[in-house]
């Protein structure tokens, strides 16, 4: 790679032009793509698994097909990702299969949250609240991102998440003008889920992995600002229905325009998102690994099956 | 960890849907399928669980024949002034027919009159 050639390429960055998969681009940038969109590809298949949990056991015939619904959208996103990330690891060989394999060797992260127990029902609908609400929040600051294919396909998932939001409002809703039992169960859920919140958006000072993708414009807001539009809006809707957060410092200073939290213990959450090693973060990859080698046979049969339809046409 | 077996890879497929009699197939993104029957099962999984659509193309990728972006001169066609080629190139057709005492008409309003039939 030349001075020059990276000279051309940070100039359309900073014009705000869009990068496409088959421009020349520097490997670091492709690589930082690839990490960033394969890591929000499985982070939505494995988002899936803590809803799914609460399928059969939904309360009514219509949370139910709702629940059902939003699975199968986590399931779709995941798989419109990869495929973007496929596209862009075109030139390493790098394939489905692969991308999928990584989660069962620990050679792709996904979100701490999802490594989270979702003990009751108030669990299901706080994630579609809070949870789905941080990840509307990153995704829409992600439509701006320098790389193409993920700003389009971003269009559509942010579409989609929208039922989920008011999915997941709907939940907490009944919940909060339910009877007592149902608000203390929803109340246990927030404190359970609030300090997860806090780390989702991730530290204030960014790896530096995650400055250079803020230079290369693949990302454009850093992690605090992420979590101050996140604590804005949420803080006063979860106050709003009578419910407490488990911070004391939770405040906004009207003169900096930026709220006071307690920082949730990072060290603590990155292990358990670098090894794997939350309440649930083995059993739920356990399953994944079970459903993709289980299923196979299928997709080789399919394979055959499409090799002898092309031989006959 | 036991060792993976690799899967033979699905094939990638291009995905254009057509939402109604009326529109042009547009592209929406791809899909990984082992057919191409197979691919508009998938595309319809991926893009249609909630929009409604009348047709399905799934084009394999390596079919299709793309220009480059880096090279945007394929586009030029705006070095000359071209707007007698414009609506906004006429603007001055509304002050004239003021002077005959008639308003500017545009091609909406011929249409409409056939829509009112």
């Amino acid at each position: 790679m030349s001075d020059v050639q990276l000279q051309i390429f940070m100039d359309r960055i900073q014009q705000g032009q869009k990068i496409e998969s088959t421009d020349w681009m520097p490997d670091d940038y492709r690589k930082l793509v690839i990490k960033q969109i394969h890591m929000h590809g499985i982070s939505e298949v494995m988002g899936a698994y803590p809803e799914k949990e609460w399928v059969p056991k939904a309360p009514n015939l219509r949370r139910k097909l709702a629940l059902i619904a939003k699975v199968q959208d986590e399931i779709g996103h995941g798989q419109l990702l990869l495929r973007v990330a496929e596209d862009a690891a075109k030139p390493f060989g790098k394939v489905r299969d692969d991308m999928i394999t990584d989660l069962f060797v620990n050679k792709v992260k996904f979100h701490n949250v999802f490594h989270m127990e979702a003990p009751t029902w108030a669990d299901a609908g706080i994630i579609g609240f809070l949870v789905d609400g941080g990840a509307i929040i990153t995704q829409a600051s992600l439509l701006e991102s320098s790389y193409g294919p993920y700003a389009r396909v971003l269009q559509r998932i942010c579409a989609e998440e929208s039922f989920h939001m008011q999915h997941g409002e709907s939940v907490v809703l009944s919940l909060a003008e339910g009877t007592a039992e149902q608000r203390e169960m929803l109340q246990a859920a927030v404190t359970r889920w609030w300090p997860s919140m806090m780390f989702f958006f991730g530290p204030p000072e960014m790896s530096s992995g995650a400055q250079r993708m803020m230079e290369y414009k693949i990302r454009t807001r850093t992690n605090e600002e992420l979590r101050q539009k996140f604590i804005n809006r949420y803080v006063p809707r979860v106050l709003s229905l009578g419910m407490t957060l488990p911070d004391n410092q939770l405040a906004y200073h009207a003169e900096t325009k930026l709220w006071t939290y307690t920082e949730p213990d990072w060290e603590k959450f990155s292990y358990m998102v670098q090894h794997n090693s939350g309440p649930k973060s083995q059993a739920r990859i356990e399953l994944r690994r079970q459903a993709h080698e289980d299923q196979k046979w299928v997709r080789d049969a399919m394979i055959r099956a499409g090799q002898v339809i092309e031989a006959m046409a | 960890m036991e060792h993976q077996e690799r899967s033979a890879h699905y094939e990638v497929y291009e995905v254009f849907i057509q939402r109604d009699d009326l529109s042009h197939h547009v592209h929406v993104g791809s899909v990984v399928a082992p057919s191409a029957k197979l691919a508009h099962q998938v595309a319809r999984e991926n893009f249609l669980r909630r929009e409604k659509a009348v047709n399905i193309w799934v084009v394999k990728q390596e079919h299709v024949h793309a220009t480059s972006y880096e090279d945007q001169d394929f586009f030029a066609n705006q070095m000359l002034n071209k707007n007698y080629r414009e609506v906004s190139g006429y603007a001055e057709n509304a002050k004239k027919w003021k002077t005959f005492k008639q308003v500017a008409i545009t091609v909406d309003d011929l249409v409409n009159d056939i829509k009112e039939h």
